[in-house]
């Protein structure tokens, strides 16, 4: 066994699932303010990304990002004010379903939008070269980074840890831990509630953007394309071993199912080609089965 | 005078009551009024004549809606009846298919049945983690039933033939009629469709189906008046299957081959929407629900065909667009489906013009 190979896989597993972390970690968010299982992240993610792909065609890399955030928070906001309020009060299945619909919609409208083909950031032809973040990739002793693992590395494992610890010092994640536990209590308390859960939605929708545009290489490895709504649902297998109710929990499954996809893309994809694909859900099924409250949740699941 | 004004009366009477049903026998009837059951007698017939009366490329579609009646109305079992929510139903058609393309011919209607059978097993199998886990979680648990299928229909070439499928050889007879007649299939498939929409009917009136509606409203209770949960759910999630399967059957036959991208989450999303749109736990509906969801495509087919070729293109854009709007806005404006709209017309004008 190669040790630098080693390395090499363990950092780029680590980068990648960095990218799905702050994914993820927004999708938890959601569902920790308002018990509602957002079907549609994966498509937050690749809205996100053909955002940041749009205003890249004006702007450099750097700043099309940062511009695209405060879009993807609208958008988000607007998802719950005309999606999800709506529904308040209905039952599980019928919020399911509903963000299931908005899923299909919103990847129909993207294709329609977009286009089918694979997109290069900041290039509206093939002939023009794709922008990029500035390039910090470098090599040391064998072990070589892409300039994509250590953006993902510098940016978002630091922003998925701020999000933990946002959540559990500053004055809005305290608002938003008291929604999650009693909306009724704490509207009681003079929480601004309803502005509480669309701050969530909208905070969900940023993150996915950040990870979506890097996933679909904003420093470098690809563009934005339809393949991202498949890339998106890992989002699920990584909640469910998290624990579902637990962003630290999020954070850290994130990083492990990125560890084992690139271990998986080493060792195991030359025996059993699109295995890689199928792993995580593997893992939903035996988790479910095994310890339904996953990694860090909390212990009281809906049962039976 | 005193009779004119009883009469009067009557027929008011007649005019806006409800129907009230005295009996169990009269609650399990398949149609309960002499209007109901001219109009279902109407309707069997009429799908006997239909191949006759229509050309090849509407009973093409025809046969379609039959599928997505089958297959939507197992969904509605299991989301309607006993409230366990499938993201996966697109797999179990997918396994009938399958199974079904390795017996076809003289035997193809074992074969389909086969790939019910087939498909009700992996059912209980994907149902046993119903038993510990609901709402948001089993949807997630069927949604990675749903790839893992997806995963298999490609990879395993010795049975599922992989990315470019298995097909049926087109000369391929079923007693002297050819397989590739969309109206032999068709035909087929109603044999297996009528007896099983009856049975559905029919068992969402019994023990079984009130046992399913118990659990759907609220499991604890349905377990403390000694609903047996592990058999509810079981039998809801194998029936489901069940019925998925067949239509799996059906449709390999109608196409004549069967590749894994008939079978993707998007074909999932598409029979949710069937019992979204149709009104969930009727059986109506999920007829209803299916003319709905296929007529769809086939008229933005025809609207895109209309505008020009670069619309074409966009065929399955637009068509995800649809489902997903159709969805949203049958559940935030009309919860109960075209079914519940139906009976709101209905009684509009029953009532008329007195609707108080």
């Amino acid at each position: 066994m190669d040790f630098a190979l080693v390395l090499q896989t363990v950092f780029n597993g680590l980068a990648n699932g960095a990218l799905y972390a702050v994914i993820t970690a927004g999708f938890v968010l959601v569902y920790r303010a308002t018990s509602v299982v957002n079907f549609a992240i994966a498509e937050f993610l690749l809205i996100g990304a053909y955002l940041t792909y749009t205003l890249s065609l004006f702007l450099p890399m750097l700043p099309a990002i940062f511009l695209a955030l405060p879009l993807a928070f609208a958008f988000g906001v607007l998802v719950e004010r005309g999606f999800v309020r709506p529904l308040l009060g209905r039952n599980v299945v019928a919020v399911i379903m509903a963000t299931i619909g908005l899923a299909s919609a919103l990847d129909g409208a993207a294709l329609i939008v977009w286009g089918p083909d694979q997109k290069a950031m900041g290039a509206a032809s093939i002939a023009q070269l794709p922008k990029e973040v500035p390039n910090l990739a470098f090599s040391i002793g064998g072990v070589f980074l892409s300039s994509k693992a250590v953006w993902s590395l510098i940016l978002a494992l630091p922003l998925a840890i701020l999000l933990v610890v946002l959540l559990k010092y500053s004055r809005y994640g305290v608002l938003l831990r008291a929604v999650s536990e009693s909306e009724t209590a704490a509207l009681a308390m003079g929480i601004n509630a309803p502005r509480v859960v669309a701050v969530a939605w909208g905070v969900s929708a940023v993150m996915a953007t950040i990870g979506g545009a890097f996933l679909a290489g904003a420093a470098g490895g690809g563009g934005p394309g339809h393949h991202l709504v498949l890339l998106g649902l890992i989002v699920f297998p990584i909640a469910i071993l998290g624990g579902f109710d637990s962003v630290p929990g999020a954070v850290v499954a994130g990083l492990l199912i990125g560890l084992i996809e690139a271990f998986s893309q080493l060792y195991l994809e030359s025996l059993l080609p699109g295995i890689t694909q199928a792993i995580p859900f593997v893992i939903v099924l035996l988790v479910l089965l095994v310890r339904p409250y996953g990694l860090f949740g909390q212990h009281r699941i809906e049962r039976v | 005078m005193y009779r004119l004004s009883q009469s009067l009366t009557d027929a008011f009477s007649r005019r806006f009551s409800r129907t009230v049903r005295e009996d169990y026998r009269q609650d399990e009837a398949y149609a309960s009024t002499p209007q109901g059951r001219f109009w279902l007698a109407v309707a069997l017939v009429g799908l006997l004549v239909l191949p006759l009366l229509l050309p090849q490329y509407p009973m093409f579609v025809a046969t379609q809606i039959l599928i997505a009646a089958l297959a939507g109305l197992g969904l509605h079992l299991l989301v309607g009846g006993a409230g366990q929510i499938s993201l996966g139903q697109a797999a179990f058609v997918g396994v009938g298919a399958y199974v079904s393309s390795h017996l076809s011919g003289d035997l193809a209607p074992l074969g389909i049945l086969l790939g019910g059978l087939v498909a009700a097993a992996i059912g209980v199998v994907l149902g046993i983690p119903s038993l510990r886990i609901k709402g948001a979680y089993l949807a997630i648990a069927t949604l990675a039933f749903q790839f893992l299928a997806d995963y298999i229909f490609k990879r395993w070439t010795d049975f599922t033939g992989g990315v470019a499928g298995r097909r049926i050889p087109a000369e391929a007879t079923f007693w002297g009629l050819p397989l590739a007649d969309d109206r032999v299939v068709f035909y087929i498939g109603l044999a297996f469709a009528i007896p099983m929409f009856f049975y559905a009917k029919r068992l969402l009136s019994t023990r079984a189906g009130r046992t399913w509606f118990a659990v759907r409203d609220n499991d604890l209770s349905a377990q403390l008046s000694g609903v047996d949960l592990v058999r509810a759910k079981l039998t809801a999630f194998a029936l489901s299957a069940f019925y998925g399967g067949i239509a799996g059957g059906i449709l390999m036959h109608l196409i004549g081959a069967v590749t894994p991208d008939n079978f993707v989450l998007a074909f999932s999303i598409q029979y949710l929407a069937i019992v979204i749109v149709g009104g969930a736990g009727t059986v109506l509906g999920a007829v209803l629900g299916s003319f709905f969801i296929v007529l769809i495509p086939e008229t933005l087919s025809v609207i895109a065909g209309a505008f020009g070729p670069q619309y074409v293109a966009q065929l399955s854009a637009w068509r995800s667009v649809a489902f997903g709007v159709l969805i949203l806005m049958f559940l935030i404006l009309e919860p109960r489906g075209l079914v519940g709209l139906w009976g709101r017309i209905r009684d509009y004008f029953r009532t008329w013009p007195l609707p108080y």
